[in-house]
Protein backbone atom coordinates (compact mmCIF):
# COMPACT_ATOMS: atom_id res chain seq x y z
CA UNK A 1 0.00 0.00 0.00
CA UNK A 2 1.48 3.17 -1.00
CA UNK A 3 1.21 6.10 1.51
CA UNK A 4 2.44 9.61 0.82
CA UNK A 5 4.58 9.54 3.88
CA UNK A 6 5.14 6.69 6.64
CA UNK A 7 4.94 9.19 8.83
CA UNK A 8 1.45 9.60 8.38
CA UNK A 9 0.93 6.55 9.78
CA UNK A 10 -0.55 6.09 13.23
CA UNK A 11 -0.72 3.08 15.40
CA UNK A 12 -4.16 2.37 14.71
CA UNK A 13 -2.75 2.12 10.77
CA UNK A 14 0.51 0.08 11.88
CA UNK A 15 -2.07 -2.65 13.78
CA UNK A 16 -5.11 -2.65 10.87
CA UNK A 17 -2.86 -5.46 8.80
CA UNK A 18 -3.10 -7.77 12.04
CA UNK A 19 -6.66 -7.31 12.54
CA UNK A 20 -7.56 -8.48 8.89
CA UNK A 21 -5.35 -11.95 9.82
CA UNK A 22 -1.92 -10.58 8.37
CA UNK A 23 1.00 -12.39 10.23
CA UNK A 24 3.42 -9.11 9.62
CA UNK A 25 3.68 -5.64 8.18
CA UNK A 26 6.87 -4.03 6.46
CA UNK A 27 7.06 -0.75 6.56
CA UNK A 28 9.29 0.85 3.80
CA UNK A 29 10.25 4.36 4.24
CA UNK A 30 13.43 7.34 2.87
CA UNK A 31 16.34 6.85 3.47
CA UNK A 32 17.39 7.94 6.52
CA UNK A 33 17.94 11.56 7.16
CA UNK A 34 16.39 13.01 3.88
CA UNK A 35 13.33 13.84 5.26
CA UNK A 36 12.66 17.56 4.96
CA UNK A 37 11.03 17.54 7.91
CA UNK A 38 13.25 17.26 11.19
CA UNK A 39 11.07 14.78 13.60
CA UNK A 40 9.24 13.18 11.26
CA UNK A 41 11.21 10.15 11.41
CA UNK A 42 11.22 10.34 15.45
CA UNK A 43 7.47 10.13 15.40
CA UNK A 44 7.13 7.11 12.84
CA UNK A 45 9.92 5.25 14.58
CA UNK A 46 7.74 6.25 18.23
CA UNK A 47 4.55 4.98 16.65
CA UNK A 48 5.90 1.87 15.32
CA UNK A 49 7.77 0.98 18.98
CA UNK A 50 4.48 1.62 20.51
CA UNK A 51 2.80 -0.40 17.71
CA UNK A 52 5.32 -3.15 18.87
CA UNK A 53 4.30 -2.90 22.27
CA UNK A 54 0.88 -3.56 21.72
CA UNK A 55 1.55 -6.83 19.75
CA UNK A 56 3.55 -7.71 22.39
CA UNK A 57 0.47 -6.70 24.87
CA UNK A 58 -1.41 -9.43 23.90
CA UNK A 59 1.19 -12.13 22.84
CA UNK A 60 2.44 -11.44 19.42
CA UNK A 61 6.07 -10.73 18.56
CA UNK A 62 6.67 -7.67 18.11
CA UNK A 63 9.25 -8.60 15.47
CA UNK A 64 6.46 -9.05 13.10
CA UNK A 65 6.17 -5.41 11.94
CA UNK A 66 10.15 -4.03 10.33
CA UNK A 67 11.02 -1.18 9.43
CA UNK A 68 13.18 -0.55 6.62
CA UNK A 69 14.94 2.42 4.95
CA UNK A 70 15.05 2.87 1.44
CA UNK A 71 19.07 3.31 0.45
CA UNK A 72 17.87 4.13 -3.36
CA UNK A 73 15.05 4.27 -5.52
CA UNK A 74 12.63 3.63 -3.20
CA UNK A 75 10.59 0.37 -6.32
CA UNK A 76 14.29 -0.95 -6.25
CA UNK A 77 14.56 -1.22 -2.70
CA UNK A 78 11.08 -2.94 -2.17
CA UNK A 79 11.98 -6.66 -3.55
CA UNK A 80 14.84 -7.45 -1.40
CA UNK A 81 13.30 -5.80 2.18
CA UNK A 82 10.21 -8.11 1.17
CA UNK A 83 12.29 -11.31 0.96
CA UNK A 84 14.30 -10.37 4.21
CA UNK A 85 11.18 -9.30 6.35
CA UNK A 86 9.37 -12.25 4.46
CA UNK A 87 12.19 -14.55 5.59
CA UNK A 88 12.38 -13.36 9.27
CA UNK A 89 8.23 -14.24 9.40
CA UNK A 90 8.69 -17.63 7.94
CA UNK A 91 10.67 -18.04 11.10
CA UNK A 92 8.30 -16.41 13.79
CA UNK A 93 5.31 -18.10 12.08
CA UNK A 94 7.20 -21.60 12.66
CA UNK A 95 8.38 -20.60 16.41
CA UNK A 96 5.02 -19.30 17.41
CA UNK A 97 3.16 -22.58 15.69
CA UNK A 98 5.53 -24.30 17.70
CA UNK A 99 4.83 -23.28 20.89
CA UNK A 100 0.84 -23.59 20.55
CA UNK A 101 1.27 -26.98 19.85
CA UNK B 1 -7.43 18.17 34.53
CA UNK B 2 -7.63 14.39 35.44
CA UNK B 3 -4.73 12.24 34.03
CA UNK B 4 -4.63 8.60 33.35
CA UNK B 5 -3.07 6.18 31.75
CA UNK B 6 -4.36 2.92 29.58
CA UNK B 7 -4.33 -0.29 31.17
CA UNK B 8 -2.63 -3.26 29.82
CA UNK B 9 -4.72 -4.97 27.03
CA UNK B 10 -4.68 -8.15 28.55
CA UNK B 11 -6.33 -6.74 31.67
CA UNK B 12 -8.70 -5.39 29.69
CA UNK B 13 -9.73 -8.29 27.53
CA UNK B 14 -10.11 -10.04 30.76
CA UNK B 15 -13.14 -7.70 31.79
CA UNK B 16 -14.84 -8.37 28.28
CA UNK B 17 -13.87 -12.22 27.28
CA UNK B 18 -17.51 -13.18 27.63
CA UNK B 19 -19.04 -10.71 25.81
CA UNK B 20 -19.61 -10.85 21.75
CA UNK B 21 -20.48 -6.91 20.50
CA UNK B 22 -17.99 -4.86 23.35
CA UNK B 23 -18.29 -1.08 22.66
CA UNK B 24 -14.84 0.96 23.38
CA UNK B 25 -15.80 4.57 24.22
CA UNK B 26 -13.29 7.10 24.81
CA UNK B 27 -13.98 10.50 26.17
CA UNK B 28 -13.18 13.85 24.40
CA UNK B 29 -11.86 15.82 27.44
CA UNK B 30 -9.06 15.19 30.17
CA UNK B 31 -8.77 11.63 28.79
CA UNK B 32 -7.75 12.83 25.29
CA UNK B 33 -4.90 15.34 26.72
CA UNK B 34 -3.18 13.17 28.47
CA UNK B 35 -3.10 10.44 25.63
CA UNK B 36 -5.24 7.83 27.71
CA UNK B 37 -8.48 7.51 25.97
CA UNK B 38 -9.31 9.58 23.09
CA UNK B 39 -10.22 8.84 19.81
CA UNK B 40 -6.65 8.01 19.04
CA UNK B 41 -6.26 5.34 22.21
CA UNK B 42 -9.95 3.80 21.22
CA UNK B 43 -8.79 3.04 18.15
CA UNK B 44 -5.82 1.59 19.49
CA UNK B 45 -7.44 -0.73 22.49
CA UNK B 46 -10.35 -1.35 19.44
CA UNK B 47 -7.48 -2.64 17.12
CA UNK B 48 -5.70 -4.83 20.05
CA UNK B 49 -8.54 -6.64 21.04
CA UNK B 50 -9.48 -7.57 17.68
CA UNK B 51 -6.09 -8.75 16.98
CA UNK B 52 -6.56 -10.61 20.19
CA UNK B 53 -9.54 -12.17 19.44
CA UNK B 54 -8.76 -13.43 15.99
CA UNK B 55 -5.58 -14.76 17.39
CA UNK B 56 -8.25 -17.11 19.64
CA UNK B 57 -10.55 -17.44 16.54
CA UNK B 58 -12.62 -15.64 18.58
CA UNK B 59 -16.14 -13.97 17.22
CA UNK B 60 -16.42 -10.48 18.48
CA UNK B 61 -17.18 -7.40 17.40
CA UNK B 62 -15.73 -4.19 18.62
CA UNK B 63 -17.56 -0.93 17.90
CA UNK B 64 -15.63 2.45 18.49
CA UNK B 65 -17.22 5.80 19.53
CA UNK B 66 -15.74 8.99 21.62
CA UNK B 67 -18.25 11.27 23.13
CA UNK B 68 -17.10 14.76 24.09
CA UNK B 69 -17.52 13.98 27.51
CA UNK B 70 -18.40 11.19 29.82
CA UNK B 71 -18.81 12.61 32.92
CA UNK B 72 -22.25 15.32 32.38
CA UNK B 73 -25.73 14.07 30.75
CA UNK B 74 -25.88 15.66 27.72
CA UNK B 75 -23.05 14.16 26.21
CA UNK B 76 -24.26 10.51 27.37
CA UNK B 77 -27.63 10.95 26.32
CA UNK B 78 -28.11 8.99 23.42
CA UNK B 79 -25.70 6.67 24.59
CA UNK B 80 -28.75 3.82 26.26
CA UNK B 81 -30.24 3.95 22.95
CA UNK B 82 -27.18 3.31 20.81
CA UNK B 83 -26.21 0.43 23.07
CA UNK B 84 -29.55 -1.06 23.16
CA UNK B 85 -29.88 -0.89 19.30
CA UNK B 86 -26.74 -2.27 18.58
CA UNK B 87 -26.72 -5.21 21.03
CA UNK B 88 -23.95 -3.68 22.69
CA UNK B 89 -23.25 -6.46 25.88
CA UNK B 90 -20.44 -4.68 27.44
CA UNK B 91 -18.91 -1.35 27.21
CA UNK B 92 -14.84 -0.14 27.82
CA UNK B 93 -14.31 4.01 29.01
CA UNK B 94 -11.62 5.25 28.06
CA UNK B 95 -13.12 7.89 30.40
CA UNK B 96 -11.44 8.58 33.88
CA UNK B 97 -13.05 6.98 36.62
CA UNK B 98 -15.69 9.61 37.00
CA UNK B 99 -16.61 9.03 33.40
CA UNK B 100 -16.75 4.87 34.50
CA UNK B 101 -19.67 5.60 37.22
CA UNK B 102 -21.67 7.98 35.36
CA UNK B 103 -21.77 5.47 32.23
CA UNK B 104 -22.56 2.65 34.88
CA UNK B 105 -25.50 4.77 36.41
CA UNK B 106 -26.63 5.61 32.45
CA UNK B 107 -26.44 2.55 31.57
CA UNK B 108 -28.10 0.49 34.40
CA UNK B 109 -28.08 -3.19 33.18
CA UNK B 110 -25.05 -3.11 30.81
CA UNK B 111 -21.61 -3.76 32.36
CA UNK B 112 -19.19 -0.98 32.05
CA UNK B 113 -15.31 -1.45 32.53
CA UNK B 114 -12.48 0.60 33.21
CA UNK B 115 -9.88 0.67 30.37
CA UNK B 116 -7.65 2.95 31.79
CA UNK B 117 -6.33 4.04 35.52
CA UNK B 118 -6.73 7.32 36.67
CA UNK B 119 -4.45 8.67 38.20
CA UNK B 120 -4.78 12.29 39.54
CA UNK B 121 -5.30 16.04 39.17
CA UNK B 122 -1.99 17.42 37.01
CA UNK B 123 -0.65 19.48 34.49
CA UNK B 124 1.32 19.05 31.53
CA UNK B 125 5.18 19.84 32.42
CA UNK B 126 6.38 19.14 29.26
CA UNK B 127 4.78 17.26 26.24
CA UNK B 128 4.05 13.88 27.25
CA UNK B 129 4.92 14.12 31.00
CA UNK B 130 1.82 14.85 33.67
CA UNK B 131 2.60 15.82 37.31
CA UNK B 132 0.29 15.77 40.26
CA UNK B 133 -0.40 19.11 41.56
CA UNK B 134 -3.89 19.17 43.32
CA UNK B 135 -5.53 16.75 45.78
CA UNK B 136 -8.70 17.68 45.54
CA UNK B 137 -9.28 18.44 49.30
CA UNK B 138 -11.88 20.41 49.76
CA UNK B 139 -9.95 23.76 51.45
CA UNK B 140 -7.52 25.82 49.07
CA UNK B 141 -4.77 26.67 51.23
CA UNK B 142 -2.57 27.72 48.19
CA UNK B 143 -2.70 31.74 49.53
CA UNK B 144 -0.86 30.57 52.33
CA UNK B 145 1.99 28.75 50.23
CA UNK B 146 2.90 30.70 47.25
CA UNK B 147 0.88 28.79 45.14
CA UNK B 148 2.20 25.43 45.42
CA UNK B 149 0.13 22.78 46.83
CA UNK B 150 1.64 21.22 50.07
CA UNK B 151 -0.97 18.50 49.86
CA UNK B 152 -0.69 17.17 46.96
CA UNK B 153 3.42 17.79 46.17
CA UNK B 154 4.46 17.00 49.60
CA UNK B 155 4.83 13.01 49.87
CA UNK B 156 3.57 13.45 53.35
CA UNK B 157 1.03 16.34 53.12
CA UNK B 158 2.65 18.32 55.85
CA UNK B 159 1.24 22.05 56.76
CA UNK B 160 4.68 23.13 58.08
CA UNK B 161 7.88 22.03 56.19
CA UNK B 162 9.79 20.46 55.41
CA UNK B 163 10.64 17.53 57.22
CA UNK B 164 14.16 16.03 57.40
CA UNK B 165 13.73 14.10 54.23
CA UNK B 166 14.32 17.10 52.29
CA UNK B 167 17.60 16.79 50.88
CA UNK B 168 19.31 19.47 48.20
CA UNK B 169 15.12 20.19 46.58
CA UNK B 170 14.24 16.11 46.46
CA UNK B 171 12.05 14.14 48.53
CA UNK B 172 13.45 10.83 50.30
CA UNK B 173 10.97 9.04 48.81
CA UNK B 174 13.03 9.07 45.75
CA UNK B 175 15.65 11.44 44.21
CA UNK B 176 13.22 11.86 41.24
CA UNK B 177 10.35 13.63 43.04
CA UNK B 178 10.69 17.33 43.78
CA UNK B 179 10.35 18.22 47.51
CA UNK B 180 6.69 20.36 47.79
CA UNK B 181 8.07 22.55 50.52
CA UNK B 182 11.58 23.24 49.06
CA UNK B 183 9.54 24.32 45.72
CA UNK B 184 7.09 26.55 48.26
CA UNK B 185 10.38 27.89 49.82
CA UNK B 186 11.73 28.87 46.86
CA UNK B 187 8.94 30.67 45.17
CA UNK B 188 7.76 32.28 48.72
CA UNK B 189 11.73 33.75 48.56
CA UNK B 190 10.68 34.61 44.90
CA UNK B 191 7.80 36.10 46.21
CA UNK B 192 9.69 38.68 48.91
CA UNK B 193 7.14 36.53 51.43
CA UNK B 194 9.13 34.20 52.65
CA UNK B 195 8.66 35.49 56.61
CA UNK B 196 5.25 34.20 56.34
CA UNK B 197 6.38 30.72 57.00
CA UNK B 198 7.20 31.63 60.42
CA UNK B 199 3.66 31.37 61.16
CA UNK B 200 2.85 27.70 62.07
CA UNK B 201 -0.60 26.05 60.26
CA UNK B 202 -2.70 24.84 62.97
CA UNK B 203 -3.67 21.04 62.26
CA UNK B 204 -6.67 20.74 59.52
CA UNK B 205 -10.11 19.70 59.19
CA UNK B 206 -10.03 16.62 56.81
CA UNK B 207 -13.77 16.25 56.17
CA UNK B 208 -13.99 18.84 53.73
CA UNK B 209 -11.39 16.21 51.85
CA UNK B 210 -13.24 12.48 50.92
CA UNK B 211 -12.48 11.94 54.92
CA UNK B 212 -15.87 12.99 55.11
CA UNK B 213 -16.92 10.97 52.69
CA UNK B 214 -18.42 11.54 48.52
CA UNK B 215 -18.72 15.35 48.22
CA UNK B 216 -21.22 17.23 46.34
CA UNK B 217 -21.21 20.83 44.79
CA UNK B 218 -24.47 23.03 44.33
CA UNK B 219 -24.25 26.10 42.42
CA UNK B 220 -26.93 28.31 43.49
CA UNK B 221 -27.98 29.78 40.17
CA UNK B 222 -27.43 26.48 38.24
CA UNK B 223 -29.22 24.41 40.78
CA UNK B 224 -31.58 26.51 42.95
CA UNK B 225 -34.15 23.67 43.96
CA UNK B 226 -30.96 21.57 44.87
CA UNK B 227 -29.98 23.67 47.60
CA UNK B 228 -29.74 22.21 51.09
CA UNK B 229 -29.11 18.99 49.75
CA UNK B 230 -25.18 19.39 50.45
CA UNK B 231 -22.86 22.45 50.31
CA UNK B 232 -23.36 25.35 48.10
CA UNK B 233 -20.63 26.55 46.49
CA UNK B 234 -19.31 30.11 47.66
Amino acid sequence: MLVPCVARLSVADLLSPFEVGADGLVVIGCSEGSCLYPTAEQRVMERIRRAKGVLAEIGLESERIDYWRTERSAEASWTAFWELSQRKLSRIRSASEERRR
Amino acid sequence: MIVAERKPLAEIRGFVDDYRRILILGCGTCATVCLAGGEAEVKVVAAGLRISFLRDEKEVEILEDCVTRQCEPEFVADLPRKVQDEGVGAVVSLGCGVGVNFLAQTLETVPVFPGVNTEFFGAAVEPGVWLEMCAGCGNCILHLTGGICPIARCSKSILNGPCGGSRDGKCEINPEVECGWALIVERMKKLGTLDRLAEILPPRDWSTSHHGGPRKVIHPEAAPAAIGQGKAEQ
